[in-house]
């Protein structure tokens, strides 16, 4: 089990990655894109939202490789 | 445990429980009344965003949970539990009591939205700092082999906060008459919560500290940073990303799934008339309330762990076949109109004597083979549309309690979920810095991933709106409640303990 953990410590990092690079280049895309009103108010909160939690999840991620949590 | 115990934690649980409920009343109605404050607190050039608005402004009470939890959290760790939840109940009655008073978008233009984002914050604050002390009140009040059975009732408190908010809205509906509910009779809901958070205060008053903290206070050992301890030691740290990932996320999405998404779907997607969607949904709660108390109980007995995963799992893999057969009941193309019964009414306003100012009331009624009504109802003024037409599936009675059946399901998996989470944060983080630490990964997990849940997937059934299917995939909102639940799972069941107690 400990060995399942470091390996999805590096499971979660990537995904973490993944996911903010994806909410970040749709807001741009649809912002950029003259998207409708309740777009530019959608992403911006989305962004604030999540990426501290992307980067918490991160840190989860990091610790759990670091064999934090055998 | 001795009787003079137990009597004595019953009057803690209940003291507690009723505050609770009254800050979920008073957080909901808001949600509750989500279609009609649409209407009322945002322009209508495009009613799609106006309900999209109304979404986010109900969002940004669960967005700032989280912030609520920390201010309050850390000055229930450094003050008391008893002070602070008395501080966030006097806030939320009063920003909800505001709300009704709140003139309309007609009248003070874009002032009212702004108004009502902002008491929707102070509630959001308010609320972020009320579970966790209660949670934590109760359970240092409990004996560590009954924590589960005895937090589990303050569990309840959120599911019948939403259900006594529906029936209010319910009665004040149907004693007033669906026009003057739309008109002015929706601020009655939010101006009764001034009389039920002066009883409540009233209540809570008389309470006393919790034990373990009043002991831990006149010992000195109470942290004088508690922000500082939860979140700025990595042992603690790691402890608090855990509880977010592997449980609270997960319990969130499924708890506003079975709840609030499954009333919004019902309502916008399957189109069913708002009063059956109430009766609806305070049928399915009626029923699965009790399961909060059966699943911690059952929580003491083979520990929160699985219970709780296992109710995520269920929502995993049953949410689609569930929304598909929701979405199948109320299916006109799947039923066959009796065209006999086809009925349409023509009233005029009796009150008004010039016929050239006389409101006609049009209500069509289409009837199918297995009794489901279909109602639109227009209003006219000389010959021309006059307001918007209401328009909604009257289910037969055998799909009534099909929807109640399909709900009640997903109900049980939010008690599976829910019903032994206060127990399992509890035990999670030591007294001193407990309020704060448990707070924290309760909203992000509750508030955030579960209370932008409607917004995520109105969102994502938008952008499922192509040129080749213009009304788009009806179940597309799940999939951000599936992908959550599912990563939550996993986490949960490789990193969690089974914990039962923790002396």
């Amino acid at each position: 089990m400990n060995a399942i953990r470091k390996v999805l410590g590096v499971v979660w990092i990537l995904f973490s990655i993944l996911t903010a690079y994806y909410i970040v280049s749709t807001a741009i895309s649809e912002i950029g894109a003259g998207a409708p009103a309740d777009a530019s108010i959608f992403w911006p909160i989305i962004i604030f939202i999540f990426l501290p939690i992307l980067f918490g999840f991160a840190l989860f991620g990091y610790y759990s490789l670091k064999e934090e949590y055998n | 445990m001795t009787k003079e115990k137990q009597t004595g934690i019953w009057t803690v649980i209940t003291s507690s429980s009723v505050g609770t409920l009254i800050e979920w009343y008073d957080f909901y109605i808001f949600g509750s009344l989500a279609t009609i404050l649409s209407v009322k607190f945002f322009p209508q050039d495009n009613p799609t965003i106006a309900f999209l608005n109304t979404l986010l402004t109900f969002a940004a009470g669960f967005i700032v949970r989280p912030f609520g939890a920390l201010v309050f959290g850390r000055l229930g760790d450094i003050v008391g539990r008893k002070y602070t939840f008395l501080v966030t109940l006097i806030l939320m009655g009063g920003s909800t009591f505001l709300i009704g008073l709140i003139p309309s978008y007609e009248t003070i233009g874009y002032a009212a939205p702004l108004l009502v984002l902002l008491m929707r914050l102070v509630q959001g604050l308010a609320l972020g700092g009320e579970y966790g002390g209660a949670a934590t009140y109760v359970a240092e009040h409990s004996p560590s082999n009954r924590r589960g059975f005895y937090t589990s009732w303050i569990q309840t408190t959120a599911t019948l906060g939403l259900f006594v908010s529906l029936v209010v809205i319910l009665l004040t509906r149907t004693t007033m008459g669906e026009e003057s509910f739309r008109d002015w009779g929706w601020r009655v809901p939010f101006l009764l919560s001034s009389i039920l958070v002066g009883v409540s205060i009233f209540i809570r008053l008389k309470m006393n500290e919790s034990p373990v903290f009043a002991k831990l206070k006149k010992e000195g050992k109470t942290s004088t940073n508690p922000l500082k301890e939860s979140f700025g030691k990595k042992e603690n740290l790691k402890m608090v990303l855990l509880a977010l990932f592997g449980a609270a996320m997960g319990q969130g999405v499924i708890w506003y799934t079975g709840q609030f998404y499954a009333m919004s779907f019902i309502q916008k997607t399957c189109n069913i008339d708002h009063v059956q969607v109430n009766y609806i949904i305070v049928f399915s709660l009626l029923l699965g309330t009790p399961f909060f108390v059966f699943f911690g109980w059952l929580s003491d007995k083979i520990g929160r762990k699985w219970i709780m995963l296992a109710g995520m799992l269920l929502g995993v893999l049953f949410y689609r076949p569930i929304y598909t057969a929701m979405f199948n009941l109320a299916d006109l193309e799947k039923k066959t109109e009796v065209a006999e019964l086809y009925n349409i009414e023509r009233e005029l306003s009796a009150w008004e004597e010039d016929p050239a100012k006389q409101v006609a009331t049009i209500t069509t009624a289409r009837t199918y083979s297995d009794s489901t009504v279909v109602k639109e109802v227009r209003r006219e003024l000389d010959g021309k549309p006059f307001g918007d037409a209401v328009k909604g599936t009257i289910l037969s009675s055998s799909g009534f309690w099909g929807m109640v059946l399909l709900i009640f399901v997903q109900v049980i998996f939010v008690t599976m979920v829910y019903g032994p989470i206060a127990a399992f944060l509890v035990e999670l983080f030591p007294t001193r810095i407990r309020y704060t630490s448990m707070s924290l990964p309760y909203h992000i997990g509750n508030g955030i991933f579960g209370g932008l849940t409607p917004a995520i997937a109105t969102r994502f059934f938008e952008d499922s709106k192509t040129a080749a299917n213009p009304s788009g995939d009806p179940l597309a909102g799940l999939t951000y409640v599936i992908i959550v639940a599912a990563v939550c799972f996993v986490i949960g069941a490789i990193y969690l303990k089974n914990s039962y107690s923790n002396e």
